[in-house]
This record gives structure tokens, C-alpha cells and sequence, in this order.
């Protein structure tokens, strides 16, 4: 009876623990392919990080711009209601700093480039194997992780730290617009209040929380579509599973960091 | 000429190499200088030349370049070998995302050849093979002949000293079968080994050295 019930927690977990040890794997493999690899293999190398951070970053703009101005304008305007009837409009940049900041900011902009970036990688990398481009790579001595999945590591996380900080910025404006128009909230006073919530904790926070979400999307999405076999019927499977799993795991990951800050901040406050 | 630093190639030796589990092993001994033909079973020659190639890994046995173990190489260690090796794909093998001028140009880009001794090689090439009004085209966007034609050219590029031709002549021209014929002949004649797959060598002057008949595991002179 004990067997089966470790069989039956284990094979999941044996099968989990396999996942994330490849994932991670395949990160070490492509930041160590960096090491050995001709000077000349950098113009490569820069060309398809920049398309990565044109594709990723500049034509993801529009999107994250909107939902920037969407989620400011909701954060605030929810928060009027409360923020008036108990006179609490000094709060306001502890809410924006909160839940832009350190939350919203972060997992949108992820969550649009998963939707976005993630699935075009697994199915362009899925397609590259059908298309045996990987193998005629590995023919012509170029490292395929190098040329592949490295510049989409690299671009794919710059452009999700940048896009991250565009949205926190765009959120802020649209939340001091709307605050302005709602209440006469002065510029002075909104920028006072932001610049005594915004701790360099909070910085921390924010960089993690993209810089790792953009690499963990990345990592997923290439590692599904290297999986990627002989029949182009796995191709939207494995976009189906990229997707899915990047969810997954950046949510896991950003539940992570935000409880570690809470219980950072419950001891620093004496609680435990 | 060559423009990429490569290793030679002294001798290739396949010991005891089996693809499947069911099936007997062979034994080979190429030297510079041979053609050799295989025949037999269309999915153990495949996988024969994609074990070569570096791209597939035998069931037993072992490839030994220069008397040593492909399998002991690590991917950096093997690249001035690889660089030697001309692998055709009889279909795909070129990158969707660049044009067919890119797709030649990238392992001389990548490996630091001298760019313009690089183009003047890639444009004759695909002037020579009759595809150089496919030079800006995607892979995609051409003929499925262009695209053939297309790995054809980034093997003859690239100059390696061994070549694994599968089904190379088939469903090209005459004119460029001659053409084609020719340069494998010249470079057997300058110290190369080529592995064929094709049976009809018409209108191409070619005449390898040794078959290999991959059921009978007989090697024939």
C-alpha cells in the first residue's frame, strides 16, 4: 500500500524534478556555449538577439502600452472610492508602488509576452527542427544553443525588463491622470508620494521579478520547442504546453518572491 | 580553395557499426581519394551517413576519424573536422528566417572567413548551379529544385573534404548533374572521400571506387 501511494506521488514529482533539471540545463548549456565560440560567431550572435528584442520588445509596445494605461486608470480609480471616504490620498503612491510596482507590472508584462513571444519561439524553434535547420546548423560546426536559444535567453529577458519598466511607467502616468482629474492631485505631491513608497527593495523586486520571468519564458518556450520530434502535429502541442507551463511557472515564481518580501517584512516589523 | 581552418581527413573508419539492434554489424575502411556507393536498405544508409556526419549517434560500434573515436569529441574539439565534412540534406537544411544568400554566407560569418573571398564563393556557386536569381529568396518561396539545389550549393561552398551525398543527382538537370559530376571528381582526385547514395550516374563521368551493400554487408571493389 505505502509503495503505491510513493509511487503515486512519486512518478510526478520524479517526472517534475526531470522538467525543471532539463530546463535549467539547457540554461547552463547555453550561457557556457558563450565561452567557446570564434570571435566572428558575435555578429551572429548580436543579430538574432537584436530581432529578438525587435520582435519581443518594440512590437510588444502597443499591447504593453494599453494595458500600462488600462491597469493605472483601474488601480487608481478603484482606489478613489476607498482613498476619499477615509482621507487617505497620501496612500495612493503606497498602493501604485504595491500593486504596480512590485506585482501587476511584472506578471502583465509577462503574461503578454508568454501569450505573444513564447508561443511565435516554440513554434519557430518546433518548426527549425522539422525543417532539419538545427541539424544543418550542428553541420557547419555552429553550436545550435549558441545560435539558437542563447539570443533568445538573452533578448527575450532584456526586452521583458524593459517592457516591465514601460509599463510601470505608463501605469504611473495614466494613475496620476486619472488621480489629477478626480481629485486635483497635484504632480508635486503624486511624485512626493511615489518617490517615499518606492524603497530600493521595491527596485529589487521589480528586476527579479521580470529579469527571471522573462528568462523562465524563454527557457520553457525553447526548451518545447526543441522537444519538438519528427511530425509537424507536435508543433501546436508543444506551443500548447510552452504556454501553459510558463503560466505555471511564473505565477509559482512570483507568489515565491512576493512571499519571501512579506515575510522579510513581517520580521523586519517584529512580528516573527 | 579553402577558406574555413578545417582538419584533414587521413583516414575514416567505420568498426563494427550497427544501426539497429536486429541488424549485422559493418565494417569500412575509407581512405582519401575513394568514392564509395552504398546500397541496401534506404533507412540504414541514411542513418550510415547521418552517423558520419556527426549527427547521429551509432546503435554499437564507432566512427574513428584519424583513429580517433567520434564520440570522444566534444562539439568544439570536433568543429575543425565538421568543417571538413559536407553533409547533403536531401530535404530541408536550410534556415527559413534568411534568404538563400544568407544561408550560404552564415558558416563562413560564424567561422571568420574572409568576407569578401566568402561572397565571391557563395555567388559563383549559385551562379554555377543556376540559382542565383534566388539569391534574395527565402527557402520557403523557392521551387523545392532551388531549395535542393540550394544545400547542394552550401556543401560545394564550404569545399569540405568529405562529402555524404544523399540522392544528389535525382530530379536535377543534366547540365548541372555534369557540373556536379565534375566537381565530385576533381575532388576525389584532390585527396577526397565521398559516400554516394545515388545508382545513376549518367552524363556525370563519375565511377565509384567501392560499393557498399549495406544487407549483405559486402564490400565490393
Amino acid at each position: 500500500m505505502y509503495t503505491d501511494v510513493f509511487t503515486l506521488m512519486g512518478a510526478p514529482f520524479v517526472r517534475l524534478a526531470e522538467y525543471v533539471s532539463e530546463i535549467f540545463l539547457l540554461c547552463y548549456l547555453s550561457f557556457r556555449s558563450l565561452f567557446f565560440q570564434p570571435d566572428g560567431a558575435k555578429r551572429s550572435f548580436i543579430s538574432v538577439v537584436s530581432a529578438q528584442i525587435y520582435f519581443t520588445g518594440w512590437q510588444g509596445l502597443p499591447l504593453i502600452g494599453f494595458l500600462a494605461l488600462a491597469t493605472g486608470f483601474i488601480v487608481v480609480m478603484q482606489s478613489v472610492h476607498s482613498l476619499t471616504k477615509f482621507g487617505g490620498w497620501t496612500l495612493l503612491g503606497q498602493i501604485l508602488v504595491s500593486a504596480v510596482v512590485r506585482e501587476l507590472g511584472p506578471l502583465l508584462t509577462t503574461i503578454v509576452i508568454i501569450a505573444r513571444s513564447g508561443t511565435a519561439v516554440a513554434s519557430e524553434i518546433g518548426t527549425m527542427r522539422i525543417n532539419k535547420e538545427i541539424e544543418a546548423l550542428e553541420s557547419m560546426a555552429i553550436h545550435p544553443l549558441y545560435f539558437i536559444v542563447l539570443p533568445r535567453l538573452v533578448g527575450g529577458t532584456l526586452s521583458t525588463l524593459g517592457l516591465a519598466g514601460i509599463f510601470v511607467f505608463i501605469s504611473l502616468v495614466s494613475g496620476f491622470l486619472i488621480a489629477h482629474w478626480a481629485s486635483n492631485y497635484s504632480l508635486e505631491i503624486f511624485l512626493r508620494a511615489i518617490s517615499s513608497a518606492l524603497s530600493i527593495s521595491d527596485i529589487v523586486v521589480f528586476s527579479t521579478k521580470a529579469c527571471v520571468g522573462g528568462l523562465i519564458v524563454f527557457s520553457i518556450s525553447c526548451y518545447q520547442g526543441l522537444k519538438v520530434g519528427a511530425s509537424p502535429t507536435e508543433i501546436p502541442q508543444r506551443t500548447t504546453s510552452a504556454v501553459v507551463h510558463s503560466i505555471v511557472a511564473v505565477m509559482t515564481f512570483n507568489a515565491i518572491v512576493t512571499f519571501l518580501v512579506f515575510f522579510e517584512q513581517l520580521k523586519t516589523l517584529g512580528i516573527l | 580553395m579553402k577558406l574555413l581552418r578545417t582538419e584533414d581527413i587521413q583516414s575514416l573508419e567505420l568498426r563494427e557499426l550497427q544501426m539497429f539492434n536486429d541488424c549485422q554489424p559493418i565494417s569500412l575502411m575509407a581512405r582519401p581519394g575513394q568514392a564509395i556507393q552504398l546500397s541496401g536498405d534506404p533507412e540504414r544508409i541514411t542513418h550510415v551517413l547521418r552517423c558520419i556526419g556527426g549527427l547521429e549517434e551509432p546503435h554499437s560500434g564507432g566512427i574513428y576519424i584519424n583513429d580517433r573515436l567520434m564520440g570522444d569529441f566534444s562539439f568544439e574539439e570536433f568543429a575543425p573536422l565538421r568543417l571538413n565534412i559536407g553533409y547533403f540534406f536531401p530535404m530541408g537544411g536550410l534556415m527559413g528566417s534568411r534568404s538563400l544568400y544568407e544561408n550560404l554566407m552564415t558558416p563562413f560569418i560564424h567561422h571568420q572567413a574572409n568576407f569578401s573571398s566568402s561572397e565571391k564563393v557563395v555567388i559563383d556557386t549559385l551562379t554555377e548551379l543556376g540559382i542565383i536569381k534566388y539569391r534574395d529568396v527565402r527557402p520557403f518561396a523557392m521551387p523545392g529544385i532551388a531549395r535542393k539545389l540550394g544545400c547542394v550549393a552550401r556543401v560545394i561552398a564550404l569545399n569540405p573534404q568529405l562529402l555524404l551525398l544523399e540522392h544528389l543527382f535525382e530530379g536535377i538537370s543534366p547540365t548541372v548533374k555534369r557540373t556536379l559530376g565534375s566537381w565530385i571528381c576533381n575532388k576525389i582526385e584532390k585527396g577526397g572521400i565521398v559516400f554516394l547514395r545515388d545508382r545513376d550516374f549518367a552524363e556525370t563521368q563519375l565511377k565509384p571506387s567501392n560499393s557498399l551493400d549495406l544487407i549483405s554487408q559486402e564490400l565490393a571493389a
